[in-house]
C-alpha cells in the first residue's frame, strides 16, 4: 500500500514538473544554442513519457534519482536533501517535543478549571496562536526577541560554535511549536472535559478518588488516545510550517529547498523533495498507529495492574 | 502514574538527545585543526552577507556564486585598487606579466605565468599540485569540455574570440573539433599562447582572464571527479583546491561559507582580514537588523527601505550599469500595433521615468548606454559626457507628457483599427520584486493615460521568460512586452558591447526580434574592422550613433537605470573609497581592512 | 437548535463578529474615495508611498495621526525645504555628534507635510509602496480571501459529501475502492499538492480555489461515510427502503439532513483554514498574481517591511487573526448546537 502510494506520487510528481512550461536551462545568461544542448545532455527534449521511462529506469535498475540542475548543480539529489534532513528534523521534532508537554499541560489545566479564568486565559491564548500565521509569529519573534532584545542570533548560524547553533535554534523552535501547542490543548481540553462526566469517572470519584486522582489515573489516558490522533497531522503541520519558518530563519533544511527549487525548476531535485515530505508523511502514520498500544489499554495485551 | 512518569522520562531524553545529538552539516567547522602559519598579531573577522552559492566549481559558477570565487579563487589577470584608494588598475595575478603579444596584427599572444604556484587545500595545507601552463591549458579544456557542458563554455569569446574555442565547445559527433585544432597552448611550463581569430588589444586579453570561468583547477581532482559526463568537482569545499586570498574551511549549503586567509596566496601580505564569514541570508530586512546588531559588516539594503537610510554615514549607492526597459516585440503577428512607431511613441512619453526611478531608488534614464560606460579609459570621460551623446539625448522632463502620449496612443489605435479596449502582456520574471513592483506601477500608469476603457495590461509572470525570447524566431507571437534588466558584463566599460544585443547577429545572450539594419551592420563591423577594439574613440563614436538609432526607432523603452545601497560599517575599510564607474557589482570586500 | 446556538455567548459574539468582518469586507471598499489599485500622488507628481496611517476622528487619542520619525538625519540639512517642506517637522530628538564630526538628529514629522500630500488627505490604514490606499486593499482583499475560501469550501463538500455518500451508502468494492482514492490523496502532504496543483494550472483566484479544495475534500468525504455508515442501517432507512424508495432519494432526503450536522461544523472549521492556507501559498510564492489583493498577498508582501513599516504588516495580520477567531468560535457554537451532548453537564 505504502509502495503504491508512494509510486503514485512519484508518477503525479514527475508529470506536474515535466508538464510545466520551461525548461530548468532558462537562465537568460545563456545562449539558445547552450540551452538546447543542455537539454539535449538531460534528455529534457524527448517526449515526457519516455524521460519518465528513462527516470524511472534509472531508479529501479540504478537507484539513481538524478543530479540537481540549479541549485547545488551535479550533486546528486539525495546528497542534497540528505545533507538537510539532520537540521530539518531536529527542528521539526524538538518543537514537537516541546509543544507536547506544554499542549497536555495547558489543556489539563484548561480541562480542570473549566468555565474558570485559567480556562478563559488558556482558550484565548490558544485562539491566538491558531489564528496568527506562523511566518508573522515569527517575524515578530525574530524582530523582539531577536533584534530588540537581543536575546538570540537573528537567523541559524551555521559557522558558529555548537552552542550559538543551539541558541539559534530557539526562535524557529518556538515559531513553530506555537501552533501545535494550542491544536494539543484545544483537543485535550475537550476529551478531558468529556471524560471528566463521562459514568467511570464518577465511580472512581465515588470510590473515594478526589477528582484530581480520577482525572490523573483514568480519564486522562483515556483522553490520550484521540491527542496521539492528531499528531500525525500536526507532525505534518510543523514540517509544512518549516517550509516558511526555514526561510524567515535562514536554517539549510529541507524546507527551504522546496519553493527554491521550484523557482529554479531545478526538476529532479523539486520531484525527490515532494517524495521524500510524501515519504515522512507515511512513516509518522505508521509510527503513530504503533504507538497506539503504547497509550491505549484497551490495544495493549495483559492489561496492567496499575489500572 | 508509572507509565506518565516513563512517558516523561522518554521525553526529557529523547528532548536532550535531539538537541544534543543534532549535528547538520559540517561540524568540523569548530575543530579546525590548528593552522601552520605564524601567529598573527589580532584577528580580522570579515562577516558579509551573500548570495546563495550554488557551486565551487568556477566553470559552473553562476553570478551568485562570484563573491566567494573573488574571495578564495585567482585569475590570470584582476582589477585591484591603486594605493590612492580611488581608482581601480590592471594587475596581472596569476600571471607574472601583462601579455606579449607575438605578432603585427594581434592575433598571437603569449602569457608569463608566475613560477612556484601551488594550490591550497580547505585545511589550508600548500598541496604538491602546480599551477602552471599545463595546468591553465587542462582548465580551458574543461570549461570547453562539449560533454560537460558547462555555463563558461558560452562565456569563453566575450572580449576574444579565441581560434575554434566555441567551435570546439559546440561540436557535435557528427562534425568533432580537435583539442588540438583551439588556440590555446602551453609552450613550456610557464608560457601560455594564444591564436585569436580576430585582431585584439592588450587590455581585452587581460579583460577576458579576469572572469571567473578562467579559474584554474587542478587536473588531476577534476578529472577524478568526473562520471557520467559530470563533475562532481566543487560539489563541497573539500572538492575543491584554492589559489585565492582565501581558502573555505566549512561550507554549510544555503548558509554560510566560512574561510580563513590564504598564507599561499601571491599577494597575501597584501590581505589584511583574517578570517571571513559569507552568510546567505535572503530577506533584506533580516540582513539589515543583523547590520544594526552588529551580526555582519555590510549590508545591501532594499529599494523600498533605503531612502530611510540615505543620510547615514555609512550609507553608499554604487551604480549597477544595468536599466530598467520595456521590450516589445514587434515582430508580432497578432497584434500589429507593438510595430506601430505612434504606439512606440505612446509608450516611450507615457512613462514617467522620474517617478518610477524614485519609486525604485534608482536614476531615471531616457538612454540605453548605462551611466558608466567609458569612452575613454584613459582619462576616464564618461561616454554620457561625450559630445556625440549629448547631441541627441532627449531633455529627462521632456520624456514624460502624458498628453503627448495620449495623443499618439490615439492615433496608434485609429491607424490600427482597434475601436473597442486593447489588452496587452507584459512578462516579468517571478521572484524579482523590482519587476513586479515596476509592472504593477506600469499596469496603472499606463491604463490611466491611455484611458482604462481603451488600454489594460495584464501581468504575467514568467518563469519562461527567458526562453520565450529565445524562441521568437520559431513563434513570433511568443510574448508581447516584457520587462528585461538585463545588461552586458558588468565590468565591460566599452559603450559599444552595449548593443550587441539589439542586432540579429549576436547569438550569445538573449536575443530579441529587434533586426535594426543599421545597427546590425555596425555590429557586425567588430569583426571586421580592427578599430572597434583598438581606437576607443571611434568605438564610442558608432555606440553613440547606434544609439541615437535605437532610440528614434524607440527598439526598447529605457526607464530607470539601478543602483545598488549599502550600509557598510564604518570599521570596513574598503579598498574603493568612493564607488568608481566599472568597479561591477562587488564591493571586493576580500582587499578591504577591518578596524578593531 | 438555533435556541441553544444563540445561548452560547462567545458564537453570538463571534456571529456577529462575522457579520460586521464580512459588511466591511463587500461595502467598505466602496466608501473610499481611492481604488484599491489607484496610485495616490501629490500636487507634485509624486507617489505617496509608504504613508502612516492617519485618523482625524482619533485626534484625542494621539494615534495614528500621520506622524513618522525618520532616524539618523543629518542635522544640517534640517533647514533645507527642499529636504523638509515647510511646517513638517513637528519634534527633533537625540541631537548626536559622529567620531567624524557629523551632527545626526531623529526627527518626528508630519509624514503627510514631509511628502506634501494635498491638504486634507487621509489614509486611514496609510499606503503601500505603490501608493495605494491600504485601508480600501485591505477590505478587498478581505472579501476576495472570504469568496476565495468559501468557494473552495463549497467544493470540498460539494466532492466531499457526494463522494463519501456512494463510498457509505453502497458499501462493499464501491467503497474499498472510494476510500483507497482517498488514502492515497491523503497521503500527499496538503501543501506538496496544493502546490504542484498551482504549478500546473498557474497562478489565478480559480486556481487558489481549486488548490484548496483538491486535498480537503478528502476529509470530508470520510465524515460523510461514517455519517452514512451510521444512520444507513436505522429504522427510518430501512423501513424506508422496504417502501421502496429509490437509493437516489433515500441519500438526499432522508439520510442527509440526518447526517448535515458535524458536516456543516467541519465545514465552518474547514474556512478558516483555507484562509490560513492561502496566506501560506501567497507567502511561498504561489499567491494571487497583481494587482488584486488577498490577506494572505498583503501579508506577505509586507512581511519583509515589519521594522521599517510595521503597520502593514500587523493591519492585515489582525483581520487575519479575527476572521480565523470569529470561525473558530462559530464553529465551536454549532458542534455545541449540533451536539447536544457537551452541554449537558453545565449550567
Amino acid at each position: 500500500m505504502m509502495v503504491l502510494t508512494l509510486f503514485v506520487i512519484l508518477t503525479l510528481g514527475f508529470l506536474v514538473i515535466r508538464l510545466m512550461p520551461g525548461s530548468p536551462f532558462d537562465d537568460p545568461n545563456y545562449s539558445a544554442e547552450m540551452t538546447r544542448m543542455l537539454e539535449e545532455k538531460h534528455h529534457l527534449h524527448e517526449p515526457v513519457i519516455v524521460q519518465y521511462y528513462y527516470y524511472l529506469k534509472d531508479i529501479v535498475t540504478g537507484g539513481y534519482w538524478g543530479v540537481s540542475l540549479n541549485l547545488e548543480p551535479m550533486t546528486p539529489v539525495w546528497t542534497v536533501i540528505g545533507r538537510r534532513i539532520p537540521v530539518t528534523l531536529t527542528v521539526n521534532f524538538l518543537s514537537l517535543l516541546i509543544a507536547l508537554p506544554l499542549g497536555i499541560l495547558a489543556g489539563t489545566w484548561a480541562a480542570l478549571y473549566r468555565n474558570r479564568w485559567p480556562d478563559h486565559v488558556i482558550s484565548l491564548l490558544t485562539v491566538l496562536f491558531i489564528s496568527v500565521p506562523s511566518f508573522v509569529m515569527a517575524s515578530l519573534l525574530q524582530y523582539f526577541l531577536g533584534y530588540k532584545a537581543g536575546l538570540f542570533p537573528l537567523i541559524y548560524d551555521a559557522a558558529g560554535t555548537e552552542a550559538v547553533r543551539l541558541t539559534s535554534l530557539v526562535m524557529p523552535v518556538l515559531a513553530l511549536s506555537f501552533h501545535p501547542i494550542a491544536m494539543i490543548c484545544r483537543h485535550l481540553r475537550g476529551e478531558l472535559s468529556e471524560n471528566i462526566r463521562s459514568e467511570y469517572m464518577i465511580t472512581a470519584q465515588a470510590k473515594g478518588l478526589s477528582l484530581r486522582q480520577a482525572v490523573f489515573r483514568h480519564a486522562f489516558r483515556n483522553s490520550l488516545i484521540p491527542v496521539m490522533n492528531i499528531i500525525v497531522p500536526l507532525f505534518t503541520n510543523i514540517l509544512a510550517g518549516s517550509l516558511v519558518i526555514e526561510r524567515i530563519f535562514g536554517i539549510p533544511g529541507v524546507g527551504g529547498l522546496m519553493t527554491r527549487s521550484i523557482n529554479a525548476k531545478d526538476h529532479w531535485l523539486t520531484i525527490t523533495v515532494l517524495f521524500f515530505y510524501a515519504l515522512i508523511h507515511l512513516i509518522t502514520v505508521l509510527v503513530t498507529d504503533v504507538s497506539y498500544g503504547l497509550v491505549d489499554p484497551r490495544i495493549r495485551l495483559g492489561g496492567d495492574r496499575d489500572d | 502514574m508509572k507509565r506518565t512518569r516513563l512517558l516523561f522520562l522518554a521525553w526529557a531524553i529523547v528532548l536532550g538527545l535531539s538537541a544534543c545529538g543534532k549535528a547538520p552539516a559540517g561540524t568540523t567547522a569548530a575543530s579546525e585543526p590548528a593552522s601552520t602559519e605564524a601567529p598573527a598579531p589580532a584577528a580580522k573577522h570579515l562577516r558579509m552577507p551573500d548570495g546563495e552559492c550554488q557551486t565551487f566549481n568556477p566553470y559552473l559558477a553562476n553570478t551568485q556564486d562570484e563573491m566567494m570565487n573573488d574571495f578564495a579563487q585567482a585569475r590570470l589577470y584582476r582589477r585591484f585598487a591603486k594605493e590612492d584608494r580611488k581608482t581601480l588598475y590592471m594587475r596581472p595575478e596569476l600571471a607574472a606579466e601583462e601579455p606579449k603579444q607575438m605578432d603585427a596584427e594581434g592575433k598571437v599572444w603569449q602569457i608569463r605565468i608566475r613560477p612556484g604556484l601551488f594550490f591550497t587545500d580547505s585545511q589550508g595545507n600548500l598541496t604538491d599540485k602546480p599551477i602552471n601552463a599545463s595546468v591553465f591549458e587542462h582548465s580551458f579544456k574543461m570549461a570547453l569540455d562539449p560533454v560537460l557542458k558547462q555555463r563558461a563554455g558560452d562565456n569563453m569569446s566575450i572580449y576574444i574570440t579565441i581560434v575554434n574555442a566555441k567551435e570546439y565547445f559546440q561540436q557535435t559527433p557528427e562534425a568533432p573539433v580537435k583539442w588540438e585544432d583551439v588556440g590555446i597552448r602551453a609552450l613550456d611550463e610557464l608560457t601560455l599562447e594564444l591564436t585569436l581569430a580576430t585582431p585584439s588589444t592588450q587590455m581585452n586579453v587581460m579583460q577576458q582572464f579576469t572572469g571567473y570561468g578562467t579559474v584554474p583547477t587542478d587536473p588531476d581532482l577534476f578529472t577524478s571527479l568526473m562520471a557520467n559526463g559530470a563533475t562532481a568537482y566543487g560539489t563541497d569545499h573539500t572538492k575543491t583546491l584554492y589559489c585565492g586570498a582565501f581558502y573555505v574551511t566549512d561550507w554549510v549549503k544555503s548558509s554560510a561559507i566560512t574561510l580563513k586567509k590564504n598564507p599561499n596566496y601571491v599577494f597575501a601580505d597584501e590581505i589584511k582580514i583574517t578570517d571571513a564569514t559569507l552568510y546567505y541570508v535572503e530577506n533584506y530586512q533580516t540582513q539589515l537588523e543583523m547590520y544594526l546588531k552588529g551580526d555582519l559588516d555590510s549590508t545591501a539594503l532594499d529599494a523600498e527601505i533605503a531612502p530611510r537610510y540615505a543620510e547615514r554615514e555609512d550609507y553608499l549607492s554604487y551604480p549597477a550599469r544595468y536599466l530598467m526597459q520595456i521590450e516589445i516585440n514587434r515582430g508580432n503577428t497578432k497584434k500589429p500595433i507593438l510595430d506601430n512607431m505612434n504606439f512606440k511613441n505612446a509608450l516611450w512619453y507615457a512613462v514617467d521615468r522620474i517617478a518610477m526611478a524614485k519609486l525604485e531608488a534608482a536614476t531615471p534614464a531616457n538612454y540605453i548606454i548605462p551611466d558608466t560606460s567609458l569612452a575613454d579609459s584613459a582619462t576616464g570621460l564618461l561616454f554620457r559626457d561625450t559630445d556625440i551623446a549629448k547631441s541627441y539625448r532627449e531633455d529627462m522632463t521632456a520624456s514624460y507628457d502624458p498628453a503627448k502620449a495620449k495623443a499618439y496612443f490615439d492615433k496608434a489605435m485609429e491607424e490600427e483599427k482597434i475601436s473597442g479596449k486593447l489588452t496587452l502582456e507584459l512578462i516579468i520574471s517571478p521572484a524579482t520584486p523590482e519587476q513586479s513592483l515596476c509592472a504593477q506601477f506600469l499596469q496603472q500608469h499606463l491604463a490611466e493615460i491611455f484611458g482604462e476603457d481603451r488600454f489594460e495590461l495584464v501581468i504575467r509572470e514568467n518563469q519562461d521568460r527567458a526562453n520565450l525570447m529565445k524562441t521568437w524566431r520559431d513563434d513570433p507571437n511568443a510574448y508581447e512586452l516584457c520587462l528585461s534588466n538585463w545588461s552586458r558584463a558588468v565590468t565591460d566599460d566599452s559603450p559599444f558591447n552595449v548593443f550587441d544585443k539589439y542586432s540579429e547577429v549576436y547569438d550569445l545572450k538573449v536575443n530579441a526580434p529587434y533586426g535594426n539594419a543599421f545597427i546590425n551592420e555596425t555590429i557586425f563591423l567588430q569583426t571586421t574592422d580592427p578599430r572597434v577594439k583598438t581606437d576607443q574613440a571611434y568605438n564610442a563614436e558608432l555606440a553613440g550613433r547606434m544609439e541615437k538609432e535605437a532610440l528614434e526607432n524607440r527598439l526598447v523603452i529605457p526607464m530607470f537605470e539601478r543602483s545598488f545601497q549599502y550600509l557598510v560599517s564604518p570599521k570596513l575599510i574598503l579598498p574603493l573609497e568612493v564607488p568608481q564607474p566599472s568597479m561591477g557589482f562587488t564591493l571586493r570586500p576580500w582587499l578591504a581592512d577591518l578596524l578593531p | 437548535m438555533i435556541k441553544r446556538f444563540r445561548h452560547n455567548k462567545a458564537s453570538a459574539a463571534a456571529f456577529f463578529l462575522l457579520l460586521f468582518l464580512i459588511l466591511m469586507a463587500v461595502f467598505a471598499p466602496s466608501f473610499t474615495p481611492y481604488s484599491y489599485r489607484g496610485q495616490v500622488k501629490n500636487p507634485d507628481g509624486e507617489i505617496l508611498s509608504n504613508m502612516p496611517p492617519k485618523i482625524p476622528a482619533l485626534r484625542f487619542l494621539g494615534i495614528a495621526q500621520g506622524t513618522a520619525v525618520l532616524e539618523d538625519r543629518q542635522t544640517a540639512f534640517l533647514d533645507d525645504p527642499a529636504r523638509y517642506p515647510a511646517g513638517c517637522i513637528l519634534e527633533i530628538r537625540d541631537r548626536r555628534v559622529t567620531e567624524r564630526g557629523t551632527e545626526y538628529c531623529d526627527v518626528l514629522v508630519d509624514y503627510y507635510r514631509y511628502m506634501k500630500a494635498e491638504e486634507g488627505t487621509a489614509f486611514w490604514f496609510g499606503t503601500d509602496q505603490l501608493g495605494r490606499d491600504i485601508w480600501t486593499r485591505l477590505w478587498r482583499g478581505t472579501r476576495v480571501s472570504l469568496v476565495i475560501a468559501l468557494f473552495a469550501v463549497a467544493i470540498d463538500m460539494l466532492i466531499g459529501v457526494s463522494w463519501g455518500a456512494v463510498c457509505g451508502y453502497y458499501g462493499g468494492r464501491t467503497d474499498l475502492i472510494g476510500m483507497r482514492v482517498c488514502e492515497i490523496i491523503h497521503a500527499i502532504p496538503n501543501v506538496i499538492l496544493c502546490t504542484m496543483f498551482i504549478l500546473l494550472l498557474g497562478r489565478g483566484i480559480g486556481t487558489m480555489i481549486l488548490a484548496l479544495a483538491v486535498r480537503n475534500w478528502v476529509e470530508t468525504a470520510r465524515l460523510a461515510r461514517a455519517q452514512f455508515l451510521r444512520y444507513k442501517e436505522r429504522e427510518f432507512v430501512v423501513s424506508a427502503r422496504a417502501m421502496g424508495v429509490r437509493d437516489r432519494r433515500l441519500i438526499f432526503r432522508h439520510i442527509l439532513p440526518n447526517a448535515m450536522g458535524p458536516l456543516v461544523t467541519s465545514a465552518t472549521l474547514a474556512v478558516p483554514g483555507a484562509i490560513f492556507m492561502e496566506s501560506f501559498l501567497s507567502f511561498i510564492g504561489l499567491g494571487i498574481p497583481a494587482p488584486e489583493p488577498s490577506v494572505g498577498t498583503m501579508l506577505s508582501d509586507a512581511q519583509s517591511l515589519l521594522q521599517t513599516y510595521p503597520h502593514q504588516v500587523m493591519l492585515p495580520a489582525a483581520v487575519i487573526a479575527l476572521l480565523m477567531i470569529a470561525f473558530h468560535l462559530l464553529s465551536n457554537g454549532l458542534r455545541d448546537a449540533f451536539d447536544p451532548r457537551e452541554e449537558k453537564g453545565e449550567v
